[in-house]
């Protein structure tokens, strides 16, 4: 069953869109407003106890993508739908728990914590404040929050600036974990960490995943960490989606030509030496995106329809869906030094 | 901030400002034990003995005037420490409600954004285009004189610097990822302004508070000046400089040198000290 | 070409070394990848052989030769030509090389000019070359651009062209790549790969990701607590790490099919306050009483004192 549902939701920024501009622009007097539309279109549904995994480079949208679904920003189109209700629709207090129920971990562990709060103080907040908990059953708490993310009790009174970068992430971990939620975001919650430490992260979330009871998106820009992680991985560029299906399907057999190009270039350990062999161009600017598909500048195999027509998400399989407008033959499992 | 006052350690001067400015404070909160008359109480105070320069003996004898007497035949030292407390009681008070209404006020505005920011900030912005003295002049004005309404008049022409310095400093902290998570995390408005923002934001209100209690000790004895403060029998230190500069042309310079001494030196200590805050609160500026 | 003996490199008010005794050698046209944690070293190493060390700390011994010259000897004029000419640094934001107010044409022709005695044509002419060839269209109008105008990638092929320029004998990388998307990312190293092979330069290549290396550099330098931990040429050090933080390193990154990955507990220690003995001990799986007493020596290229036996 769904938990999360985003139905074509799209998100533009706009500049020079304040009351002023508006009013200048009526008398004719204004700038143009520049629009970038950062999500375009975008329907994702996260199923319960799921990991969906979404990648892209910067620029695709999949920030902007995960505090709309965290309800942090509102989408300029397309409706969000908690256990199947419209999120916009809901009393304000049904409203409010649906928002609680979706939690957040971000990317920095320096920004993300209150520096002139206690790590107890960080974690118990919340779950007192909704009275989810009682004051008096608070130690047991926080002792139980601390253990579950592998925190060591005497760290409870430690500020921020006092913790390492592994330990501010766990309590950020713990502090979404804390009012029970159903959804977690990570939004490149491991992006920022040491090789070492972002391994103990990552185990910990394998674990807490086993543990089960929230269903989460991973937003992230690195392949490897995803394909560990994710059960599901969505493919956005340039604030599309092109790509969704199995996180083994996604690695077997891509379909679309810019996640078989993410796939060759990411690096893999223990790959013999090889010529690194460019996908051609720039990312281009979300300002001003190309026609069509926007990766047809890239692609290789680009005609005049992905020129001029936008591909529609399609279903190429099980689950499988891709916006390419052609079914391009699969090449071989590319080995590596060859 | 707990850096800023340890480095006042490293700056000799600042620290020894600091010293003389408690020194002030503590002299003037004891005034009633430590001034040799009381200069409110018309069965001490001998009106025979107005006028007399420094060192003179008290006509009745048992007191010297180390300070003279000003023209109502106070003792002038006592009149000053008396002054002074009126003068600190009234620029403390009226900081301290210019800071909770200004830093609120600045907090809201930085949290709310859209039209609340926008209301909020063009009323500073008008406050702050006109002299502080001309805002507090007018409020006096429209308000008639009294320590009540000097209060008044400090609070409504200070809280704009807090209300600025509050939003600027929260704007940056509401970029910060914590203040997210606490909405993500659906506390309640006021809980994240005031359990997120305001600590994180507080640092530089800090030094705001400094400048604006020199500002507000000035302001009062301005308007003190020009008689638009407290009452005669109860003078704070600008209305004693204000009789003062009556007698001036009399030959009687004691009258405006001291409390003049007084409030200079006063305004000088709080200035040094919280400019050094300031210095250490933004090293690049240093 | 450069080599690097027992180089030591401190704090120099505390007497902290940052780099604790760092010796290598690299040979024209050859990838030398320096992978470590933060707090390894590895940048104040890189710093320390190029004269870019921050205030206050400082070459504290060793030998750092280049073409033949004692670079720590050398005076602080001859390094600074040395620099930009026979040496190119490229860091990870771009904004610190390039002058925001300068266009991208007048910088390099002036990089050119400071150390070739050529003509303005001549000068322009290999600048424009020198873009073409890190993949930035239509280098001649770009040349009239400024820094801003460039997207982050193509402001970071600015900043290799320039290291380009002059045909350095070393270019020295601090994590060049880091900041950029993956795709853009491997148009660079197939920049880098070119001319290293094509002109004989030498590349040392910094950076935190192991994967990068993996299918890029020669030869692979752990560093650890300011030390070379290990050091081997890259296939057999992917094969079979000999050190075991190596190995802890390469089982903590996410590769297909692994299901858990490697818990190294702990951070690494503050530099101020290593422990006795081996400073990996604390940490190490591996650990026996002897890595707490004794420093370990360099055995087969790792610093270790039971190193992980290579399986044939």
């Amino acid at each position: 069953m769904s938990v999360l549902e985003l139905t074509e939701i799209r998100r533009v920024f706009s500049r020079h869109d304040g009351a002023l501009d508006r009013a200048m622009n009526r008398v004719g007097l204004g700038r143009k407003p520049q629009h970038l539309v950062a999500v375009d279109d975008v329907s994702l549904t996260l199923q319960q106890g799921e990991m969906l995994g979404i990648v892209g480079e910067s620029g695709c949208g999949k920030s902007t993508l995960g505090r709309i679904a965290a309800q942090l920003l509102p989408a300029s189109g397309g409706t969000v739908r908690w256990q199947g209700q419209p999120i916009a629709d809901m009393a304000p207090r049904d409203a409010r728990a649906a928002r609680r129920a979706i939690q957040m971990v971000f990317q920095n562990p320096y920004a993300s914590l209150n520096p002139a709060m206690s790590v107890a103080q960080t974690i118990l907040e919340a779950p007192l404040a909704h009275g989810l908990i009682r004051r008096r059953d608070s130690a047991a708490f926080l002792a139980q929050m601390l253990d579950k993310v592998g925190l060591a009790p005497d760290l409870a009174d430690r500020r921020p600036h006092a913790l390492s970068g592994g330990q501010r992430q766990r309590v950020g971990i713990a502090r979404a974990l804390a009012v029970s939620p159903e959804v977690v975001i990570f939004d490149e919650a491991v992006a920022a960490l040491d090789v070492s430490v972002q391994a103990q992260i990552l185990n910990l979330l394998v674990d807490l995943k086993a543990q089960g009871g929230f269903a989460s998106m991973f937003i992230s820009h690195d392949l490897n960490v995803v394909r560990f992680i994710s059960d599901r991985i969505a493919i956005l560029y340039l604030g599309r989606l092109v790509e969704i299906a199995d996180r083994d399907t996604i690695f077997a057999r891509a379909h679309h030509p810019y996640t078989r190009a993410l796939l060759a270039e990411a690096p893999q350990l223990g790959g013999a030496k090889r010529r690194f062999t460019a996908l051609k161009g720039e990312l281009p600017s979300p300002l001003n995106p190309p026609s069509g598909c926007h990766f047809h500048p890239r692609c290789p195999h680009a005609t005049d329809l992905c020129r001029s027509t936008r591909p529609a998400l399609r279903d190429v399989g099980a689950g499988h869906r891709s916006a390419c407008h052609y079914d391009l033959p699969q090449v071989a499992p590319q080995t590596q030094g060859a | 901030m707990r850096n800023a006052i340890l480095s006042l350690r490293r700056a000799p001067f600042a620290l020894f400002c600091l010293a003389l400015f408690l020194l002030i404070v503590v002299a003037a909160l004891l005034a009633p034990w430590i001034a040799p008359q009381d200069p409110y109480d018309n069965a001490v105070v001998d009106f025979f003995d107005s006028n007399l320069p420094p060192g003179s003996p008290a006509g009745m004898g048992g007191l010297t005037y180390w300070l003279g007497t000003d023209a109502l035949g106070r003792d002038l030292w006592s009149a000053i420490l008396y002054g002074l407390r009126i003068t600190l009681t009234v620029a403390a008070t009226a900081s301290v409600l210019a800071l909770v209404i200004g830093v609120l006020a600045g907090l809201v505005s930085a949290y709310a954004g859209g039209w609340v920011d926008a209301v909020i900030m063009r009323l500073v912005d008008i406050l702050l285009g006109f002299p502080t003295i001309l805002v507090a002049l007018t409020i006096m004005a429209l308000a008639g004189a009294g320590t009540g309404n000097l209060i008044l008049a400090l609070v409504v022409a200070q809280w704009p610097y807090y209300a600025r310095t509050a939003r600027s400093a929260a704007l940056v902290e509401i970029g910060q990822d914590y203040i997210e998570a606490a909405r993500c995390l659906e506390l309640p408005h006021w809980r994240i302004i005031l359990h997120h923002l305001l600590p994180n934001s507080i640092s530089p209100i800090m030094v705001v508070l400094t400048l604006q209690l020199a500002h507000a000790v000035a302001i009062e004895a301005s308007l003190s000046f020009l008689g638009l403060g407290t009452s005669i029998e109860r003078p704070s230190l600008g209305l004693l400089i204000a009789n003062g500069s009556r007698e001036i042309l009399s030959g009687h310079t004691w009258a405006l040198i001291y409390p003049g001494l007084a409030l200079a030196m006063l305004i000088f200590t709080v200035n040094v000290f919280g400019d050094r805050i300031r210095r250490a609160l933004n090293p690049q500026e240093a | 070409m450069l080599s690097v003996e027992n180089l030591v490199t401190s704090i120099a008010a505390k007497g902290t070394p940052v780099v604790r005794g760092v010796s290598f050698d690299v040979q024209p046209g050859q990838i030398l990848g320096v992978v470590g944690e933060s707090g390894s070293g590895k940048s104040m190493m890189a710093y320390s052989l190029i004269d870019l060390l921050p205030r206050g700390i400082a070459i504290a011994g060793g030998r750092v030769t280049f073409d033949g010259q004692d670079l720590t000897a050398m005076p602080v004029a001859q390094l600074r030509r040395l620099r930009g000419d026979r040496i190119a640094m490229i860091f990870q934001d771009p904004m610190v090389a390039l002058n925001p107010v300068l266009t991208i044409g007048e910088q390099m022709i002036e990089a050119v000019l400071a150390h070739r005695r050529v003509s303005r044509q001549a000068a322009r002419a290999r600048c424009v070359e020198v873009l073409a060839r890190v993949g930035i269209p239509s280098p001649e109008e770009r040349m009239g651009a400024y820094p801003h105008e460039f997207s982050g990638g193509m402001r970071q092929r600015v900043v290799i062209a320039i290291a380009f320029l002059n045909d350095p004998a070393l270019i020295v990388a601090d994590e060049a790549t880091t900041a950029l998307d993956v795709t853009i990312q491997s148009q660079i190293i197939a920049e880098i790969q070119s001319l290293a092979a094509e002109t004989g330069t030498a590349i040392l290549w910094i950076t935190h990701d192991l994967s990068l290396l993996s299918g890029f550099a020669d030869h692979v330098m752990v560093m650890y607590a300011g030390q070379v931990v290990e050091t081997a040429p890259a296939e057999r050090i992917f094969a079979a790490p000999r050190h075991p933080y190596t190995a802890a390193l390469m089982e903590a990154v996410p590769v297909p099919g692994r299901t858990r990955l490697a818990n190294l507990p702990g951070v690494p220690p503050a530099l101020d306050a290593l422990p006795k003995g081996c400073a990996f001990a604390p940490r190490c799986p591996r650990v026996q009483p002897l890595c707490r007493e004794q420093a370990p020596p360099v055995i087969q290229g790792a610093r270790c004192h039971f190193p992980l036996e290579v399986t044939p």
